[in-house]
């Protein structure tokens, strides 16, 4: 034997337990000996010899009674009878108890070490197939275990998840899926998809997949979902099993429809602005068109008119572009704003005088009203006096001539309210929705003299959306139109802090 | 032989003037009114050989309405009609179906326009009459 063994010798004769050890001990045996059942028992309790030498015939408790007390604390301990009397009944007895072998007495050192040698080999063989057992056991619970997590992994993802047999039979699905595709559970798992999903696109690149599945490693589609107005970006990639065998499909589905809304949205807005841009270029263009070509007159006074139209326009442009630089700051976000403790009634003055001129040129009177002393408000104090600046200058530009402008300022709920009046055209039912959109300008016969970006309004709304503050507008045809807005009082990086 | 007459309906002064000014370049005899009424008035008493039309002057959809009178009056009727837009560009979910039977136009331009297109654009249709 190569690798060391133990064995427990138990015999109450002192001359059998010396002479098998002196054999064993050759053979590299670690031996123990034990005089009797009590002893052997209370021997392997302590620990497990993978081999026991028993004699059958004992005082106390004999060579059966001790193999059952031995197997019972090592249902695998292997045991070789030793019996001086040996009969084919003693051999059928012990084997029954769970004997490996018996020993006849007197046996020369030979028999021994076959029996031992033989028993000890059946010994690593029981536990090796024990390891194994235990070894596949700890295996398949690995398996389940795995099988949970990854089962509740894809029930809480938000993309839908779909797998195929190669018949295209469902075979794996999450909720998402179910939801996505808007399908009825019961109809998913065990149906063919092409029965169970209402999304012909879908289907198809299943079946693609199923059907050429060697050529294709994914595919990967937008799809529609009729009723919900979804989108959904589709991927179907074959499953196979290690040796690239096809054995289904899995779809992997993700709502996109807000991605989508949103580069909408923007290529909306890059569309607007780009017009806005192009129209008073235009002009210039024309009129440098009309200069350069000889087609104005030589009359100098209409060259010059049409020089001053061209700048007008150039300024306008200015203007808009500095609006556009508005929006980007103010969409920079949080980060961009410097903010201070302001008070609002000094903004106000500011902002009033600042516009006097331009009023005063139309006989509009500008005043401020103010309820109280006004708490100090914490912001940006660019964004304050940009609002209030829009929404004044709004007030004259759209005011009749001697018409007055009221900015109100007073405390209502846990915000600051300013209110600007003015006694103008008002603005019509249908359109006080629309006023707030980026380039959105009420179009009458009153308002075309009137000049503007129609950033004004949706400059002063983001900014005031930014504070979590609220922009209102009520307004009369033909009296005037109160704007008013809402500014949180009190510290704002908190108020944030809060909310989020 | 007279020159052609165009009549040009905006009320965008700049946009009048310079389109004027490239037209009259051209050979056109050309008039201009700033609002579809006076554009309509102007149309039934010089019987202009073209129209230029702006859809959206005061009111929204000002032009297509002074394009369906000009339909419906019997000497007019088959005046070439341009209309101009700039609410397609602007809004680009905005569509205008460029056909015949809905508005009542011989050809559907985007504002702004270069004025040597809108020029080629008026030649190609007095050519056709």
């Amino acid at each position: 034997m190569d690798e060391s063994f133990s064995v427990l010798v138990v015999d109450d004769e002192r001359g059998m337990r010396e002479g098998c050890r002196r054999i064993l001990e050759r053979h590299a045996a670690l031996v123990d000996t034990a005089e009797s059942g009590d002893e052997a028992v209370a021997k392997f309790a302590r620990r497990h010899y993978d081999l026991a030498l028993v004699d059958i015939r004992m005082p106390g408790m004999d060579g059966m009674e001790t193999l059952d007390r031995l197997r019972a604390l090592d249902p695998d301990a292997v045991a070789i009878m030793v019996t001086g009397y040996a009969s084919l009944q003693t051999a059928i007895e012990a084997t029954k108890r769970g004997a490996h072998d018996v020993l006849p007495k007197p046996f020369t050192p030979d028999q021994l070490l076959a029996k031992v040698f033989s028993a000890v080999e059946r010994r690593q063989l029981t536990l090796e197939a024990k390891r194994l057992r235990e070894e596949r056991e700890r295996r398949l619970l690995e398996i389940a275990t795995e099988k949970s997590r990854l089962r509740t992994v894809i029930n809480c993802m938000q993309d839908g998840v779909l797998v195929t047999n190669r018949d295209g039979d469902v075979v794996l699905s999450n909720p998402a899926a179910t939801r996505l595709l808007l399908l009825d559970d019961s109809r998913l798992l065990e149906h063919n998809v092409a029965d169970a999903a209402r999304q012909a696109e879908l289907v198809d690149m299943i079946e693609k997949v199923l059907r050429e599945g060697d050529g294709v490693s994914m595919l990967a589609r937008e799809i529609a979902v009729e009723r919900e107005n979804r989108v959904l970006m589709a991927n179907v990639a074959p499953v196979r099993d290690e040796n690239g065998e096809r054995l289904g499909a899995v779809a992997v589905l993700r709502d996109i429809t807000q991605l989508k809304e949103l580069d909408r949205a923007k290529s909306q807005f890059v569309s607007m602005v780009s017009h806005e841009l192009r129209a008073p270029l235009a002009v210039i263009e024309g009129y440098l068109g009309m200069v350069l070509g000889g087609m104005a007159t030589d009359d100098p006074v209409e060259e010059r008119l049409i020089l001053s139209r061209s700048r007008a326009r150039a300024q306008s442009l200015l203007t808009l572009i500095d609006d556009l630089l508005d929006i980007s700051r103010i969409e920079a976000g949080q980060l961009a704003k410097r903010v201070e403790t302001l008070d609002p009634a000094e903004i106000c003055r500011d902002v009033l005088g600042l516009l006097r001129p331009q009023a005063a040129a139309r006989g509009i009177v500008l005043r401020e009203e103010s309820a109280g002393d006004l708490p100090r408000i914490q912001a940006d104090r660019e964004d304050v006096v940009r609002v209030l600046t829009n929404l004044v200058s709004n007030a004259i530009k759209y005011n009749r001539d001697e018409g007055q402008v009221v900015v109100r300022s007073s405390i209502e709920g846990g915000y600051l309210r300013l209110d600007v009046v003015d006694t103008g055209l008002g603005i019509a039912a249908e359109d006080t929705s629309k006023i707030f959109d980026e380039f959105y300008r009420v179009k009458r016969r009153e308002t075309r003299e009137i000049t503007g970006t129609g950033l004004g309004l949706a400059i002063a709304k983001r900014i005031v959306d930014s504070y979590n503050g609220v922009v209102k507008v009520a307004s009369e045809l033909g009296k005037g139109s109160t704007f008013s807005v809402f500014l949180p009082l009190g510290d704002i990086a908190n108020m944030r802090n809060a909310i989020e | 032989m007279a020159a052609n007459k165009v009549l040009l309906i905006d009320d965008d002064e700049d946009f009048v003037a310079i389109h004027k000014a490239y037209l009259e370049r051209a050979g056109f005899v050309v008039s201009a009114c700033y609002s579809g009424d006076d554009g309509l008035d102007a149309a039934r008493t010089e019987h202009p050989d073209v129209v230029v039309l702006d859809f959206m002057m005061a009111r929204p959809t000002e032009g297509s309405l002074v394009a369906q009178a000009l339909r419906d009056d019997p000497v007019l009727k088959t005046t070439p009609i341009i209309l101009l837009t700039s609410v397609r560009a602007k809004h680009p979910w905005w569509g205008v179906q460029q056909d015949g039977d809905y508005l009542p136009v011989d050809i559907l331009l985007d504002k702004p326009i270069e004025p040597e297109r809108l020029v080629a654009e008026i030649r190609q249709l007095v050519s056709q009459k």
